[in-house]
């Protein structure tokens, strides 16, 4: 089987009562088998609604219009409840953003690490030695005696560490990380991708890395998917989608980064404009209304969002793809 | 205003909650127009009769009519309510406002008092008040006043400090922020939602605490008629007829659970709020 | 740890010190002379003196408040006027048939208030969870002694189903039992709705916390979270409220007692402070601010206890 994950024609809506907010549209990837695949976009982009679609923990107001999503080829989207926590934890593992209060505070890490096996048909001694086993691995200091301690007596960095390990205890086919070093500081940041490409190197499992952070995007993930207002605007390897990035959005994300700046200037670059109503959605192209240039076409809606292949292992929204940029 | 009321009767606990308020406001208030007998007429023939087409909810041991009493009982008893709430909590506001602006030692010696008083049993400082003073209304009045203003100064302590801690305000201290301003833009703002929330869950616990002393003997004085002595009453005869036991709780039941119904409800609609604001 | 604990039972005896002062300046204040009710109208100047002097009613105030005090410790909380019997005896008594009482009354609300949330709470917005919700309502806001009235007029009275006085046979625990079931319903019912929405409304919150969407991205089982993960956080506001509502259920067991005309200390205050019989009073104001400093006391240690972070703070 190629592919860990297979998301097919996702079109996601949430209820509320000023209607229907179109979340996802047309939401088309693949995750290969021990491949990291990135998805990057700003805040209300959709990036934690594909997560919470993956893992069928949705809020009440949600609603899965159309399309499929397939773990090991297996469809999973419309599991009920108690055969879903069969994968949870196990096939699948998630992380979170905010470590500080992702662990149960009134429960030691050990617990919760023993917990958390419970799919598995061992016995607790064996639980806990594979916990400690895990521990070492992520690098805790001194995980035999602080096995018993609480959370609130780790650090954050310490604290996700420690999420990790409870993530990849289970040998899962997919680890999804939502935003995991976005609630750190920068020298922890950094430990932690470095821990988690260390580990996919030994444990073989694929990540689905969310961000906002294009650098880690760059440096960790084997391919990028980039997403705006609900769709993907352009995807592909990242080696295609650094060197030659295609759509505006793409373009602007990369001239907005700090790092990428060679000479002086005196405002920080930044894209105008915001994220468009997703309640009452016009014809006109998503991008149009921060796009530098908007063709005729664009606000007219005359071409319809839609990823095309630019070239092999690179796909860009057609809107743009006809771009005069 | 109207969106308000909508807002309440939408979920049936305040459908039913406003409904009762306001009936029961509206026979009380109305007393003298509703009853149909003088509450302190006396008919010593037809004492302890059943419920009939003249005697609605039938006679008490004197042949007074129980729903006349009950109604000018209820009267009493909302006269007593709002004039000790009202009160008390001015007294709240003083005394909180005090305690969190103050000094620490003030603040202690403060929230000292107000833990000691709570932990008397009210019964012991009602009977002590009222052995002091004399059963009365005014003696009651006092009494809750007394066992109520340190809880509204709690809360009012509370949000008060609330707010002068918050990053915000700090941010205003450090440019320079006048007291007035302070007070009326942010103090006040955060302190209503609580304390009005508050006394309308307190109504009905004073209007109780007003029935239950009244019934202990420490109220108002017969024949006036109080729902608790109505009670007290039926206790006394409640082997001859049940019927002033029934007349004397049946108001006091609608009474508090129309007011609680209708305190929850405003605190379901007023709370969401309140936390965007101070958010 | 251990300085956790002193300080609060330091405080709790600040406490109990000075409700006993302020009750015993309160009463000095009181018109009416316990010596001619203890002596009647008929007695002479030197007998009352001698009594005052017994008593100890000429001294200053603070010296008064210090003797009685110091005999505290010794044991000796003064004689009843009226009967002369000593009052630790009559506490002794009356304070277990009290004691029983308030047990039950919390025993129902535990028994029924807390799994009562806890279903609405995972239920919650469904029909039998907005229904159940009137009720609880309801029952917090009836007042303890109304229903206690009632309870005598309909199921002692007219159904003649419960006894309607008393505490039962001495030695018959089922007699006591049936003694015991109205009036610990009538205080009981209130905490009963207190304990409920209490309950559903932490649970609620829990439920939105990060740690419990760890737990279920885990597909850890939804007992198991509600066990583990949900009530072990939620319980905790719930054991302070019981903590703190010592003074409300004495109210209530005031009524209690006098309408089901049993003993207990509720009644025996009720009684001594309208016979102005001083050292009862102060007896029974002892025993009731002791009682209500220990159950708060002990409700906040078993908080710390089981929420280590209230700890960690106390000690940052």
């Amino acid at each position: 089987m190629k592919e860990s994950l297979n998301i097919e024609n996702l079109y996601v809506n949430y209820l509320t009562n000023k209607g229907q907010l179109k979340a996802l549209r047309n939401i088309n990837f693949n995750i290969p088998r021990n491949s990291v695949v990135g998805i990057i976009g700003e805040s209300g982009c959709g990036k934690s609604t594909i997560v919470s679609s993956i893992i069928g923990l949705m809020p009440d107001n949600a609603k899965i219009e159309k399309g499929d999503i397939k773990l090991n080829n297996n469809s999973i989207l419309n599991l009920k409840q108690n055969e879903m926590k069969k994968i949870l934890g196990n096939n699948l593992s998630v992380i979170f953003q905010d470590p500080m209060t992702s662990l149960n505070p009134v429960m030691s890490i050990g617990k919760q690490m023993i917990l958390s096996q419970h799919h598995e048909k061992i016995s607790k001694k064996e639980k806990i030695e594979r916990s400690l086993e895990m521990l070492d691995l992520v690098g805790i200091p001194d995980y035999k005696s602080r096995f018993n301690d609480l959370p609130h007596q780790f650090s954050g960095g310490m604290r996700q560490r420690i999420m990790i390990a409870m993530a990849i205890q289970s040998r899962p086919d997919l680890l999804i990380a939502d935003e995991p070093t976005t609630a750190l500081d920068v020298t922890t940041e950094v430990q932690i991708i470095n821990l988690l490409k260390n580990l996919k190197n030994k444990i073989e499992c694929s990540i689905l890395f969310i961000t906002h952070n294009l650098n880690l995007l760059v440096d960790f993930c084997d391919y990028i998917i980039i997403m705006y207002a609900g769709i993907i605007v352009e995807k592909g390897t990242t080696k295609n989608i650094f060197l030659d990035p295609q759509h505006p959005y793409t373009k602007q994300l990369f001239n907005c980064d700090p790092s990428q700046i060679e000479k002086k200037i005196k405002k920080f670059p930044f894209i105008k404009g915001s994220l468009p109503d997703l309640i009452n959605l016009k014809n006109e192209c998503i991008f149009s209304t921060r796009c530098e240039h908007p063709s005729h076409e664009c606000k007219e809606g005359l071409i319809e969002n839609k990823l095309i292949e630019f070239s092999k292992d690179h796909w860009v929204d057609q809107c743009c793809i006809n771009c005069k940029e | 205003m109207k969106k308000i009321i909508y807002e309440i009767i939408k979920e049936p606990l305040g459908l039913i909650g406003l409904t009762l308020v306001s009936l029961v406001i509206l026979l009380s208030f109305g007393a003298d127009l509703f009853s149909p007998f003088e509450p302190s007429q006396i008919n010593i023939r037809d004492k302890l009769q059943n419920p009939s087409l003249v005697h609605i909810l039938g006679t008490d041991q004197l042949g007074r009519d129980l729903f006349s009493r009950v109604l000018h009982g209820g009267r009493i008893a909302l006269k007593v309510a709002l004039i000790s709430i009202f009160i008390s909590m001015i007294i709240g506001i003083v005394v909180g406002i005090a305690a969190s602006i103050g000094k620490k030692w003030l603040d202690n010696f403060l929230l000292f008092i107000f833990d000691t008083i709570r932990s008397f049993p009210t019964i012991m400082f009602a009977l002590a008040i009222v052995t002091l003073f004399g059963p009365s209304l005014e003696t009651i009045i006092f009494i809750v006043i007394l066992t109520q203003s340190p809880i509204y100064a709690r809360i009012v302590r509370t949000q008060t400090l609330m707010v002068i801690n918050s990053e915000y305000i700090q941010a205003e201290k450090v440019l320079g922020i006048n007291f007035m301003r302070l007070m009326v833009i942010h103090i006040i703002p955060n302190v209503v939602g609580p304390l009005f929330i508050l006394a309308s869950m307190d109504i009905p616990f004073v209007i109780a605490i007003e029935a239950g002393l009244s019934f202990l003997g420490m109220g108002v004085r017969p024949p006036i008629p109080s729902w608790g002595s109505i009670l007290n009453d039926g206790y006394s005869f409640i082997d001859n007829s049940p019927w002033p036991l029934i007349a004397g709780g049946l108001p006091l039941i609608i009474t508090t659970i129309g007011f609680t119904f209708l305190g929850e409800r405003l605190r379901d609609i007023i709370d969401p709020k309140l936390k965007k604001y101070i958010n | 740890m251990l300085s956790f604990i002193f300080n609060k039972i330091f405080i709790g005896f600040l406490i109990i010190l000075a409700s006993i002062s302020s009750l015993y300046i309160m009463i000095h204040m009181v018109p009416g002379d316990p010596i001619k009710v203890l002596l009647g109208p008929r007695a002479t100047i030197e007998m009352q003196e001698a009594i005052s002097l017994k008593l100890g009613l000429n001294d200053p105030l603070f010296i008064q408040i210090y003797n009685f005090i110091k005999n505290i410790f010794k044991g000796d909380l003064g004689n009843d006027i009226l009967t002369q019997r000593p009052v630790l005896t009559i506490l002794l008594e009356q304070t277990p048939h009290t004691i029983a009482l308030v047990t039950v009354s919390i025993g129902w609300a535990i028994l029924l208030g807390i799994p009562i949330g806890c279903y609405n709470a995972i239920y919650q917005n469904s029909k039998s969870d907005k229904i159940s919700g009137l009720f609880t309502v309801s029952f917090i806001a009836i007042p303890p002694f109304v229903v206690g009235l009632y309870c005598l007029l309909i199921f002692a009275v007219s159904l003649k189903w419960l006894p309607a006085i008393g505490v039962g046979e001495s030695g018959n625990l089922i007699s006591k039992i049936s003694h015991l079931i109205l009036p610990s319903i009538a205080v009981g019912l209130g905490w009963v709705g207190y304990l409920a929405r209490l309950v559903r409304s932490s649970m609620l919150e829990v439920f939105k916390d990060n740690h419990v969407r760890t737990a279920r991205a885990y597909g850890i089982s939804e007992s198991k979270i509600i066990l583990y993960y949900v009530l072990r956080i939620a319980i905790l506001p719930t054991i302070t409220l019981l903590g703190t509502g010592i003074g409300i259920l004495f109210s209530s067991s005031v009524f209690a007692e006098i309408i089901f005309s049993r003993p207990g200390i509720g009644k025996l205050i009720y009684e001594s402070v309208i016979n102005r019989n001083y050292p009862v009073v102060m007896g029974a104001v002892l025993v009731s601010s002791t009682l209500f400093v220990i159950t708060t006391t002990l409700a906040d240690i078993i908080n710390a206890l089981l929420d280590p972070r209230i700890k960690n703070n106390h000690n940052s």
